[in-house]
């Protein structure tokens, strides 16, 4: 029953400055408008953190207006936000059709949130019961796809804006050669824990410097590094003067619910990538085409200098990494797919 | 020709002639491995017969005819065939029950006879040309054997297959090729010229519904399920996870000894919705040996080739992708599949099926006001559907949900006018009339029927049949057994369908046995996902069949219209998926066709 344009719902946590909701579902707007749709975003009020009480109550402002938008709404696209069981009823009570969009292990408590039992048990509770909701549940990559059992799933990669990360073509003055990553606070500990790897191959190569890009100053280090805090309208121009992205990434739960965004960032940029083979990074990455994989201290300081030594092999690569972000990873065509699925749920009537 | 069949029989092949016929076959060893050869010809050489498919009461039969005396060489169901006509000559069809296209020589009365199961599970075509027939289950075998002698796509079938992605009952896109249509028989005599007549007419539908047609549905079911086992090599199961395939699972899991093997398929990448969830939860129930094959579209473009060749002819369906696959995994383990196919025929599955009397419950004024009632719910109608909304209740308003292209479509399309649409309902003429009747008084089995004869023989049965065939798998459909179609096509149509509910009597009978999230899923939402693949990995099969200079060469299209449909699509702005799918499937037979050399008979 091809019916022709909708009004679309958008339920997002943390709004443009958050880094999820932006690629994603504010990502997802234009490409809806162009299949005519009329698409409504709301973003939580109030995403600063606030005092005790004064959150609750704003949570429970923001259920009402939410589902009284949803009741409104021909198709709901929830983004990352999982609510309790008897919410996720309602949610699928009041709502015509919902999508559930996620690009993260929201099945799980964050690194940085307490890990007790109840804590996890609860956060799994929330994410089966957001998902019963769902007509259909989109993740951003196979692991968190493997998560989503009862409902049917559709697998969309976080893209990037190739409009805005342009591949530059760099002339180094001198051998030096500048190894970057970008990342929040929160994961920087990642970046971290390579601090040997990193010395032995300063030892190496002392032209060598690091770049973190980053919403804070990284602690001091005994290593030569660069830092630029991160600001949106420099999302590409920070990695500029950046020849290697790294991605280093611990075999964790939550870390193989990561979307190797980091990395897909460098290679839209022309950049090789050296990431360790974790989850989705396996995938974006061909190890000897358009990047390396790096498990051990050794094999980092191997595959870095490897890099490091041969401008050449860099150039190379990050040819061919941009041409993978191209054909696979566009904001482009994930956007397109997007519109694709919701104009599939469209076609078909509603529950009620 | 029986050779450019060998994928449909790979373990033999036998051969029979007399002076008039030639008789050839390729075997798929499912009962009777030893002594099952064919042609099978009756001792005093008075008649022959080649059949594919199976007969699934061959027992009782056999038995019949041992009692009056009849000495079987073989231990299969073909022989029973050929003994039961020698008794009572072409009566003997309405009392098998099974899947089958078969040729029958009576080389006493000099007459052949070509005939077809009612529901067309098994194709059989047909060319008279130059004074000779033919026949054959696959075009490509007729072609083989310089039927016709210079091919070419017949317009008047184009025209249909535009419309909705499939010739036209009876009908075939090969020019001079026609098709046995199901539950008929052609009787071809030298000199009397042919006949053709049904041995089997549809019961009428009426109004009476017994009280216990859950439960007597529910033993039939099971009954022929297990019927439909009977083979001397493994048999396995298609299982999607929706409420047919796992009735079909449920019922062979009880009654198989050991874990029954079920298969699933599903795709990663853009576009692909993956519900293998729901088969995984009934093969965990059922502890079945369950198979699953996730396929990456990169796999998709390299096998593209040989999956259109499979096809044999056009049919613009990509479920065919799928069956496909699922007929290569099955065949790893299994010789025979059975599957879910004709349940939404017969117990009204389809959405289309109820808009469609829902429609008819407006009337006509009623119906000119859907595309505002549509506006006023802030949507947009689509042109599809406000041409659907000036349509009167028929049977063309019913095919028009399922059209590819629309009348309009197609005009614009083609380079010079393609037939003519309103003759494109030609052929279904019978089928119209009592679709008319059944609008009156039960509007819900007038739209069964209506998929009936066109849909499950033109589309969806040969979809199964070719793709499986291709990886040399028999699949059978207990759904569309004798005694299920015998209980359920007679009763009335609200048991089936109504205006909020699918395939209300099958779930009812099937409660009790199927997971309860199963027997109340709906019909799986999410299509295959052709519309990404061809802007992603299929890409450049489509620029290669579609180019420009190939299209005007062709000579049917207009080089500029293919071009918009194909900038649009790969643009994102509209899913044109099913169109260009349309359009490359039927490109890529024409080339094979280009490539068959004109064949000079000696």
């Amino acid at each position: 029953m091809a019916v022709g344009p909708a009004r679309v719902l958008l339920l997002t946590v943390g709004d443009r400055d958050s880094p999820g909701t932006r690629l994603r579902a504010f990502a997802y707007v234009p490409f809806l408008e162009s299949r005519g749709h009329r698409v409504e975003l709301r973003v939580p009020l109030g995403s600063q953190p606030n005092r005790l009480r004064r959150r609750r109550l704003l949570r429970a402002v923001e259920l009402i207006r939410d589902l009284g938008a949803a009741s409104r709404s021909d198709l709901v696209i929830v983004y990352r936000k999982t609510f309790p069981d008897p919410t996720a009823r309602w949610l699928r009570r009041v709502a015509r059709r919902v999508v559930y969009d996620f690009d993260d292990a929201v099945y799980l408590p964050s690194p940085a949130e307490p890990q007790d039992p109840t804590a996890v048990a609860r956060y799994r509770r929330n994410f089966d019961a957001t998902v019963q909701a769902a007509d259909l549940v989109v993740a951003g990559n196979r692991e968190l796809a493997a998560a989503v059992e009862s409902r049917p799933s559709a697998i969309l990669p976080t893209g990037v804006d190739l409009s805005v990360f342009t591949p530059i073509s760099r002339s180094r003055r001198g051998s030096g050669c500048v190894l970057g990553w970008i990342g929040t606070t929160g994961n920087l500990p990642q970046w971290q824990r390579l601090e040997a790897a990193f010395r032995r191959v300063v030892a190496a190569e002392p032209e060598v410097r690091f770049k973190v890009i980053s919403d804070r100053r990284p602690p001091e280090l005994d290593l030569p590094v660069d830092y630029e805090r991160f600001t949106i309208d420099r999302e590409a121009a920070c990695l500029e003067d950046v020849d290697v992205g790294l991605m280093p990434l611990e075999d964790t739960p939550w870390n193989r619910g990561k979307c190797s965004y980091k990395a897909l960032q460098c290679m839209a940029l022309g950049l090789p990538v050296v990431v360790s083979p974790v989850g989705m990074n396996r995938e974006a990455v061909e190890p000897g085409v358009s990047g390396a994989f790096a498990v051990t201290e050794d094999e980092w300081v191997d595959e870095l200098l490897r890099l490091v030594r041969d401008p050449e092999r860099r150039e190379r690569m990050g040819r061919a990494a941009r041409a993978v972000v191209e054909r696979s990873y566009s904001l482009q065509r994930v956007g397109v797919g997007m519109a694709d699925l919701v104009d599939q749920l469209l076609s078909r009537p509603a529950r009620r | 020709m029986a050779a450019a069949m060998a994928h449909r029989g790979p373990d033999d092949e036998g051969f029979h002639d007399d002076e008039a016929v030639s008789l050839g076959f390729r075997r798929l060893a499912v009962i009777d491995l030893e002594t099952g050869q064919q042609p099978i010809v009756l001792p005093d050489g008075r008649a022959s017969i080649v059949l594919n498919g199976e007969i699934y009461n061959y027992r009782e039969l056999r038995a019949e005819l041992e009692a009056k005396g009849h000495r079987f060489r073989s231990r299969g169901d073909v022989e029973v065939v050929l003994r039961l006509f020698a008794e009572d000559g072409i009566a003997c069809l309405e009392r098998l029950n099974g899947m089958f296209a078969l040729a029958l020589w009576d080389a006493r009365g000099r007459v052949l006879h070509l005939a077809r199961d009612r529901f067309g599970i098994k194709p059989l075509y047909w060319c008279r040309e130059g004074g000779a027939v033919a026949f054959a289950s696959e075009l490509g075998a007729l072609l083989a054997g310089g039927f016709p002698a210079r091919p070419e796509l017949d317009r008047a079938e184009l025209r249909h297959y535009l419309a909705l992605g499939f010739a036209s009952p009876g009908g075939a896109l090969l020019a001079g090729v026609r098709s046995v249509p199901p539950g008929q028989v052609l009787s071809l005599a030298a000199d009397s010229g042919e006949r053709l007549v049904p041995y089997w007419r549809p019961p009428e539908p009426g109004a009476r519904s017994p009280e216990d047609a859950p439960e007597r549905l529910a033993a039939t079911l099971a009954e022929a399920v297990e019927r439909q086992l009977v083979a001397d090599v493994p048999v396995g199961v298609f299982l999607s996870g929706g409420v047919d395939s796992s009735t079909v699972s449920v019922l062979a899991s009880r009654a198989v000894s050991g874990p029954l093997r079920t298969f699933s398929v599903g795709f990663v990448g853009p576009g692909a919705v993956s519900e293998l969830g729901a088969a995984r939860l009934v093969a965990d129930r059922l502890g079945s040996d369950h198979h699953e094959l996730v396929m990456d579209p990169r796999t998709v473009a390299a096998d593209l080739e040989q999956i259109l060749d499979g096809l044999d002819t056009p049919l613009a369906d990509c479920t065919a992708i799928p069956t496909w696959y699922m007929s290569r995994l099955a065949r790893d383990t299994v010789t025979v599949a059975l599957s879910g196919e004709g349940a939404d025929e017969v117990f009204g599955g389809y959405e289309r099926q109820r808009f469609d009397v829902a429609f008819d419950l407006l009337g006509a004024p009623g119906r000119r006001l859907v595309p505002l009632a549509v506006r006023l719910l802030g949507r947009t109608p689509s042109p599809r559907l406000r041409e659907r909304a000036r349509m009167a209740p028929s049977l063309g308003r019913q095919l028009h949900w399922g059209r590819i292209f629309t009348a309009g479509g197609i005009d614009a399309l083609a380079a010079s006018p393609i037939a003519d649409e309103a003759a494109m309902l030609a052929p279904y003429a019978d089928l119209a009339v009592r679709w008319q009747a059944l609008a009156r008084t039960d509007p819900v089995n007038g739209r069964l029927t209506a998929d009936r004869e066109s849909f499950l023989p033109g589309d969806l049965l040969p979809k199964v049949d070719r793709m499986s065939m291709a990886h040399s798998l028999e699949v059978r459909v207990p759904f569309l057994d004798n005694e299920v179609a015998d209980l359920v096509l007679p009763l009335p149509g609200r048991l089936k369908a109504t205006l909020r509910r699918d395939k209300v009597l099958l779930r009812q009978a099937v409660a009790e046995i199927v997971p309860e999230t199963t027997a109340t899923r709906r019909k799986q939402a999410f299509a295959t996902p052709i519309g990404p693949w061809l802007r992603g990995e299929l890409r450049e099969a489509a620029a290669d069949l579609l180019a420009v200079d190939a299209v005007r060469r062709r000579g049917l299209f207009e080089p500029a219209a293919v071009e918009r449909l194909l900038a649009e699509h790969l643009a994102g702005e509209r899913d044109h998926g099913n169109a260009l799918w349309t359009l490359m499937v039927l490109e890529h037979w024409q080339r094979r066709l280009d490539d068959t050399p004109p064949w000079s008979r000696p």
